[in-house]
């Protein structure tokens, strides 16, 4: 195996779960072993996009002025915000928070239920520069803290309390993080020549 | 091409592939199709062209208002510094360091880290290599944290919207703070730190044996 941040040539050696291994010259994580085959692997990822729908569906924050209460969905604030003035941003925002993290967990899914199969998909290869790249701007973990905060900033303006949106929110980074040092690569069908 | 066609051990930085490979700059992965080498000379003016960009984004996101916030017909505008100062004030102590951290110290942090991983690979090759790795991705692991108060903004005018009784209006300070987070994270993207390990000449130094990988 080749270090993917320098570029240092490693001896593939197998490695029990939970064990890590790093370059011997830019201290890189190379790999890690792994406890979770393709099937454990669809589950974790089925359970995401069910909490996915549950973070875009449900209630995030619920509003009480003056005797009313407004409820409001992570894509309806960012419509919203759309309408009152941050169109660009809002566009940013529907990127990293709601495209970004859906994108890599049907990304998962295409890859992983023909392998919970046994076939291997013919399109893996593209699935995984898709994921490659996806993964890098799917930012739910940062998008929670962020919900957080705003409940807070929230607070010198109007009476505002959680709702099951921010839970699910807080879950799904959650399992992103897990599905991420999971990992995937493994799951490639051996190389025959080269290795 | 900077390279002979020799056949050359290399990895994919995507799907984790491993093999010889007559190497030029336009090889490409033969399992995922991901080229094998970022372009460095095309690549470290990209970099340097998004971090100029995102510095002179910084200015306007640091000094124009974020936000503003309206309260029974009063409206007080927020800057990115304020909104820190407010937490603090109001003794959210905790809440405050994460913000100044995520807003002001990480994209600073990126600009200044990715202009001296970029100089160095040219000017200064040699110099402590391990920790410029480390450095590396240090930025790559914090950096998408200054998303952190783009989001509270957005939330803040999509949720609270009672006219002139309480509502949150976007500032001009938000769409350059965006752009400085998102340029500072592309750069990052153009960064290859496999350039680190490199002679200036973009020859990659010849290694001595196949190591092991240490276990940890």
């Amino acid at each position: 195996m080749v270090c993917a941040h320098c570029g240092q040539v490693h001896r593939g050696v197998d490695l029990s779960p939970a064990a890590v291994a790093r370059c011997d010259r830019c201290d890189a994580v190379l790999a890690r072993g792994h406890r979770l085959g393709a099937q454990a692997l669809l589950a974790l990822t089925l359970a995401s996009l069910v909490v996915f729908f549950i973070a875009n569906g449900a209630d995030l924050i619920t509003i009480r002025l003056r005797g009313s209460e407004v409820a409001t969905t992570l894509p309806m604030a960012i419509v919203a915000a759309w309408e009152d003035g941050a169109p660009y941003v809002a566009i940013l925002a529907t990127l990293t928070a709601i495209v970004a993290p859906l994108v890599v967990i049907v990304l998962r899914l295409l890859v992983l239920v023909p392998l919970a199969f046994g076939r291997v998909p013919d399109a893996m290869g593209v699935y995984f520069r898709l994921l490659h790249q996806s993964a890098r701007w799917n930012t739910v973990s940062v998008l929670g803290v962020g919900a957080l905060l705003s409940l807070v900033r929230m607070a010198a303006l109007a009476q505002s309390s959680a709702g099951p949106g921010l839970v699910a929110i807080g879950a799904l980074a959650v399992l992103l993080a897990a599905l991420e040092s999971a990992g995937l690569e493994h799951l490639w069908p051996a190389q025959q020549e080269n290795t | 091409m900077m390279h002979t066609a020799a056949a050359r051990l290399m990895g994919c930085e995507c799907c984790g592939w491993a093999g010889e490979v007559a190497t030029d700059e336009s090889a490409r992965c033969p399992r995922c199709d991901q080229p094998l080498e970022h372009p460095r000379k095309i690549g470290l003016q990209r970099t340097w062209a998004l971090l100029a960009a995102s510095a002179v984004f910084l200015v306007p996101a640091n000094l124009m208002s974020m936000m503003s916030t309206v309260k029974t017909l009063r409206a007080t505008p927020h800057t990115l510094i304020g909104g820190i100062v407010e937490l603090w004030t109001d003794g959210a102590w905790v809440l405050a360091i994460l913000v100044f951290v995520a807003s002001i110290v990480v994209p600073l942090l990126k600009i200044v880290a990715l202009s001296l991983l970029a100089w160095s690979v040219d000017h200064a090759p040699q110099w402590r290599q391990l920790e410029r790795s480390r450095l590396y991705r240090l930025v790559e692991a914090v950096g998408h944290w200054s998303m952190l108060d783009v989001y509270v903004v957005v939330l803040l005018v999509g949720m609270v919207r009672f006219g002139n009784v309480a509502s949150a209006i976007p500032g001009p300070g938000l769409l350059a703070f965006a752009a400085v987070v998102v340029l500072t994270m592309l750069a990052t993207h153009q960064f290859d730190p496999r350039w680190i390990w490199q002679d200036p000449d973009g020859k990659l130094r010849p290694l001595a044996r196949a190591g092991l990988p240490r276990s940890a």
